[in-house]
């Protein structure tokens, strides 16, 4: 399975390519700037997608509606990372297309497991 | 003989201006008395209505330099007054037609025929270079046979909805940016602990324990910020789920455990909660255990117990905190006052439907700061 993850934070990068590692079945993709993001997006689809959502533009929900607005990858599950907690931002995300929410902090052990529940849910 | 008559005469004419002249000085004395009580009285008046004049220009002061707009005025016109700010914020050339057009925003509002009533409006006011919103606030007094009375205080809300903006933006900026670094924090102790504790000596994994230990408390610390935001503004989100009682207590021990050991304490459960389930937010209901919990191990001394009641009486499940602290200042005690009595918090739970209830920080409003000590 192919992730392309992307958090404009290197340190958050990091962390989830160590939590990684150990996961064989999945073969992550980190990418720091959201415009190179992009372009990956537009390339050579990717089973899943991770994305932070606060970052400079593109921001993680602009990234989300490139995935969605391209018919090879319209139906991929997408989760947005995010620090807010709030109920409203939750909804928007939502109905801006994410397939799941990921809230910081998150705990990297379960990393692989959220992935994977999140391509079976989508009928990955 | 007519000796005897000039003397008689005589007699009677010296008796007579005697008397006269006793009424004479009599009025004089009543004369004067009064003389002097009206001087009294007019210097009286006159520091009353020096006073009265000074009063009067202080509430002038005070009418016209307050921050809000103040404005009254009678239905039949017969009386009316406007400060200075209610006829800026009114938008209006001079106190006249300042109050013709509170007239005409009020009028559209429905009357009733109770003789006080209070009601607010909020309105829009177009000025030069935007439009404000402004609060009014309106009492209006109704007495038979006499003209309406309408009292009015207007408030810029414009500034407050900045205000509390630029509040939003700032919290919600502190928690992003907490929020990041946490999560790496937080993260790579969680991946060090899980892979490579076992290889490290004694101290390292104390240390471990220790960095995790205040990762999660700074987290609480963000979230209950968060929290606090969200009561202010009324919008805490409360998502009742049915949870067991054991896994509410199993969850809040855990949660806990690092911080009591580290203060040299003992958590103890107590109770029977087998088969028993109550509706609550599963976040909400931990945190204010956490609270509880972090609370009574703060204050309680080294070697200490702190214990969990957990318990169903009759129609309701309890939840209690019980330590051997200092306790509660009297007039802040939830409980009771008596120093005799156990010192503990103590939540109930409904067991049938989704509403709990629990003492809530009003308990403390006696100069008491919440639930803390």
């Amino acid at each position: 399975m192919r992730a392309l993850i992307v958090d404009d934070e290197p340190d958050i990068l990091e962390l989830m390519s160590i939590a990684l590692e150990l996961d064989e079945d999945i073969e992550g993709v980190f990418v720091e700037r959201s415009a190179e993001a992009a372009e990956l997006i537009r390339g050579e689809p990717f089973d899943l997608y991770l994305f932070d959502m606060m970052m400079p533009p593109p921001t993680g929900t602009d990234l989300l509606a490139l995935v969605r607005g391209r018919p090879e990858t319209a139906s991929r599950p997408v989760a947005i990372c995010t620090a807010s907690t709030s109920e409203t931002v939750r909804e928007q995300l939502f109905s801006a297309g994410a397939t799941e929410v990921i809230y910081k902090p998150f705990k990297p052990m379960t990393l692989g497991n959220v992935l994977r529940t999140l391509a079976r849910r989508s009928g990955g | 003989m007519a000796l005897a008559g000039f003397n008689r005469r005589t007699a009677t004419f010296l008796a007579v201006t005697a008397l006269l002249t006793a009424v004479a000085i009599w009025a004089l004395y009543v004369a004067s008395k009064r003389a002097r009580q009206l001087s009294l009285s007019l210097e009286q008046s006159e520091r009353d209505r020096r006073q009265i004049a000074r009063q009067s220009r202080e509430q002038e002061a005070i009418f016209e330099n307050v921050r809000d707009g103040i404005a009254a005025f009678a239905d039949d016109g017969s009386f009316s007054k406007a400060n200075a700010r209610a006829v800026a914020l009114m938008n209006a050339v001079d106190e006249k037609s300042c109050i013709e057009l509170l007239r005409d925003r009020i009028a559209s509002h429905d009357s009733t025929e109770a003789e006080l009533d209070s009601f607010e409006l909020l309105e829009q006011v177009q000025h030069a270079n935007d439009h404000r919103d402004i609060r009014i606030g309106v009492t209006r007094i109704k007495e038979v046979g006499r003209p309406s009375l309408h009292y009015v205080v207007l408030s810029d809300m414009s500034e407050e909805r900045k205000l509390f903006e630029a509040r939003e933006n700032f919290i919600s900026s502190v928690n992003h940016e907490l929020r990041t670094p946490l999560t790496s924090l937080k993260g790579s102790i969680e991946m060090l602990t899980a892979r490579y504790a076992h290889d490290l000596p004694g101290s390292g994994s104390r240390l471990l324990d220790l960095a995790a230990r205040n990762a999660e408390r700074l987290l609480v610390l963000v979230n209950d910020v968060l929290t606090l935001q969200a009561l202010d503004e009324n919008r805490l989100s409360i998502r009742p789920e049915r949870l067991s009682m054991g896994e509410i207590v199993d969850e809040a021990v855990a949660t806990n455990e690092g911080y009591a050991t580290s203060h040299g304490v003992r958590i103890e459960t107590l109770g029977e909660t087998e088969g028993v389930s109550v509706d609550v937010d599963r976040v909400r209901i931990q945190q204010i255990m956490s609270n509880l919990l972090s609370n009574a191990i703060k204050y309680s001394p080294s070697g200490d117990v702190v214990r969990l009641l957990a318990a169903a009486q009759a129609d309701r499940a309890v939840l209690e905190v019980i330590d051997n602290g200092p306790g509660f200042l009297p007039r802040c005690s939830p409980i009771s006052s008596s120093a005799s009595e156990r010192r503990s918090t103590t939540l109930r739970f409904r067991l049938r439907g989704p509403v709990w209830a629990w003492r809530s920080p009003q308990s403390w409003s006696n100069g008491c700061t919440g639930p803390s000590r």
